[in-house]
C-alpha cells in the first residue's frame, strides 16, 4: 500500500486532505482495492442463484407423494463448491427427496422461517427411548438449531446435556447446554460454525465441573445428509 | 431497491445481475482482503450471493442491502479460509482453533466502503483517481497518459475527491466513535 497521499493535490481545500479522512483515503493506494473480479464471475453468480431458485420452485410444485401435508422440500446441496466447478444439475437436485434418516433439506414453511436442514437424531444405548429433530438454519449471526427432544430424561442433578456440532468424534464445537428438568420439548441452540464444516450433531451427558471437553457419553446423534 | 430484492427472491436474472453489478465489486474486495487469494475470493462471491438468496426471505427490504451483503461476505470468506487452512491429517482441537483470520471487521468494513465509493464514481473520475493513487502518477503524467488537458485532470480529481469525501465521511465518524 502506498503511503503517498495525495500525489498532486490541486488545492488546500481538497477534502481528502482532511486528517480525519487520511487513513481512509490511504486505502486508495491499496492494489487489492482496485482489483476487478474475473469477468466470468457474474455468470457464475447468476447461474448459482438461479439454480437455487429453480430447485426450490420445482420441488414446491411437486409435494411428496406419500404425505402431501408435509412441508415442501427444497433440495439444496449446501456442500462447499468451487465457483469454477459445474453447479448442481437440476436432475441431481431433484433426486433429493423428503425421506429417510438425517434428511438434509431446506424446508420452507408458510408460517415460519426457512430451515436449511432438518436432521433426525437417534438415541444411543445410553438413551434408547430418546429421539430428536434438529432444524438447522444458517443465519448472519451463526448457526441456529431448534432441537425438538422426545424421550430424553431430565439430566440428573450435577450433570447437564450439551449439544455439539462435530467434524469427527475428536473435533467438535459446543452448541450449548440444557438440562430438561422442566420436561422435554424444543430448545434453541446456537453455534459459531456451520454444518457444512461440522455436519455431525450429537448430545452428550456432562458432569458439572468436568471440564469443557466432551464427556464422550453420547445420548443422541445424527448427521446432516444422513 | 425493494423491487430488486423482491425479484432477487424470485430468482429473476436481471435482479441478480443488478445486485451483482452494484455490490459484486465490493463483495469481491472484502473476500480478497480476507482470503488473500483471487480464486478463493471468487468462490466467496458466488457463495455470498447464493447465501443471500437463501436468506432473502428474512431480509427486511427497508434496510440497506450493502451492510447485509458485507456481513455475509466476510463470514463466508472466513469460513472458506478456515476450510482451506484445515489440517488434512491429525485434526485439531476446536479449543485451539485460531481466531478470526485476516483483517479486522472494522478494517474490512472500511475496505468495503471505500470500494463502494470508488465504484460509485463516474468512469472518467474513477480512472483519474486510480492513476493518481494506485499508479502514483502526477496530474501532468495522467494528462499525458489519457491524452487530455492537465486542467481536465485536475477538475476530475477535484470532483472525485469531493465525492469520495462525502461518501466516506461516516467512516471517520465511526472511527471516532470506536475509540
Amino acid at each position: 500500500m502506498s503511503d503517498r497521499f495525495p500525489t498532486d493535490p490541486i488545492d488546500d481545500d481538497d477534502p481528502l486532505l482532511d486528517p480525519e479522512l487520511a487513513p481512509i483515503a490511504a486505502l486508495l493506494g491499496d492494489a487489492a482495492l482496485w482489483e476487478e473480479p474475473p469477468p466470468e464471475l457474474e455468470e457464475a453468480v447468476v447461474a448459482a442463484v438461479q439454480q437455487e431458485a429453480d430447485a426450490a420452485n420445482r420441488v414446491i410444485a411437486t409435494p411428496p407423494a406419500d404425505d402431501a401435508s408435509l412441508a415442501p422440500v427444497v433440495p439444496i446441496d449446501r456442500a462447499r463448491r468451487r465457483w469454477v466447478a459445474p453447479l448442481l444439475s437440476a436432475a441431481a437436485a431433484a433426486l433429493i427427496v423428503a425421506a429417510g434418516f438425517g434428511l438434509s433439506s431446506r424446508l420452507s414453511g408458510e408460517d415460519g422461517p426457512v430451515v436449511d436442514h432438518e436432521v433426525a437424531l437417534a438415541g444411543t444405548d445410553l438413551a434408547t427411548e430418546a429421539s430428536a429433530v434438529a432444524e438447522v438454519t444458517a443465519t448472519p449471526l451463526g448457526t441456529r438449531i431448534i432441537l425438538d427432544l422426545r424421550g430424553l430424561p431430565p439430566a440428573p442433578e450435577g450433570s447437564y446435556y450439551e449439544a455439539w456440532l462435530r467434524q469427527s468424534p475428536e473435533v467438535g464445537v459446543s452448541a450449548g447446554t440444557f438440562h430438561l428438568r422442566g420436561g422435554d420439548g424444543a430448545i434453541e441452540l446456537w453455534a459459531g460454525v456451520t454444518v457444512d464444516d461440522y455436519p455431525l450433531i450429537t448430545v452428550t451427558l456432562q458432569e458439572e465441573g468436568g471440564g469443557a471437553a466432551s464427556s464422550g457419553r453420547v445420548v443422541l446423534r445424527g448427521s446432516v445428509g444422513g | 431497491m425493494d423491487d430488486v430484492i423482491n425479484r432477487f427472491r424470485a430468482g429473476d436474472e436481471a435482479a441478480i445481475r443488478t445486485l451483482y453489478q452494484r455490490h459484486g465489486g465490493a463483495v469481491f474486495t472484502v473476500a480478497r482482503s480476507v482470503t488473500g487469494d483471487r480464486e478463493l475470493a471468487s468462490e466467496v462471491v458466488q457463495q455470498t450471493f447464493t447465501k443471500a438468496w437463501q436468506a432473502a426471505d428474512r431480509f427486511d427490504p427497508a434496510r440497506p442491502i450493502a451492510p447485509w451483503l458485507y456481513a455475509i461476505a466476510r463470514r463466508t470468506a472466513i469460513d472458506v479460509l478456515r476450510h482451506e487452512r484445515r489440517p488434512t491429517t491429525g485434526g485439531h482441537a476446536a479449543e485451539t482453533d485460531p481466531g478470526v483470520p485476516g483483517p479486522s471487521f472494522e478494517r474490512t468494513w472500511e475496505i468495503h466502503e471505500v470500494r463502494t465509493a470508488i465504484d460509485g464514481l463516474p468512469a472518467d473520475e474513477r480512472e483519474v483517481v486510480r492513476l493518481s493513487h494506485l499508479a502514483g502518477l502526477s496530474h501532468p503524467e495522467i494528462a499525458e497518459r489519457l491524452g487530455i488537458p492537465v486542467g481536465t485532470v485536475k477538475s476530475r480529481s477535484s470532483r472525485a475527491h469531493r465525492r469520495l469525501a462525502a461518501a466516506l465521511r461516516h467512516l471517520s465518524t465511526e472511527r471516532e466513535g470506536g475509540r
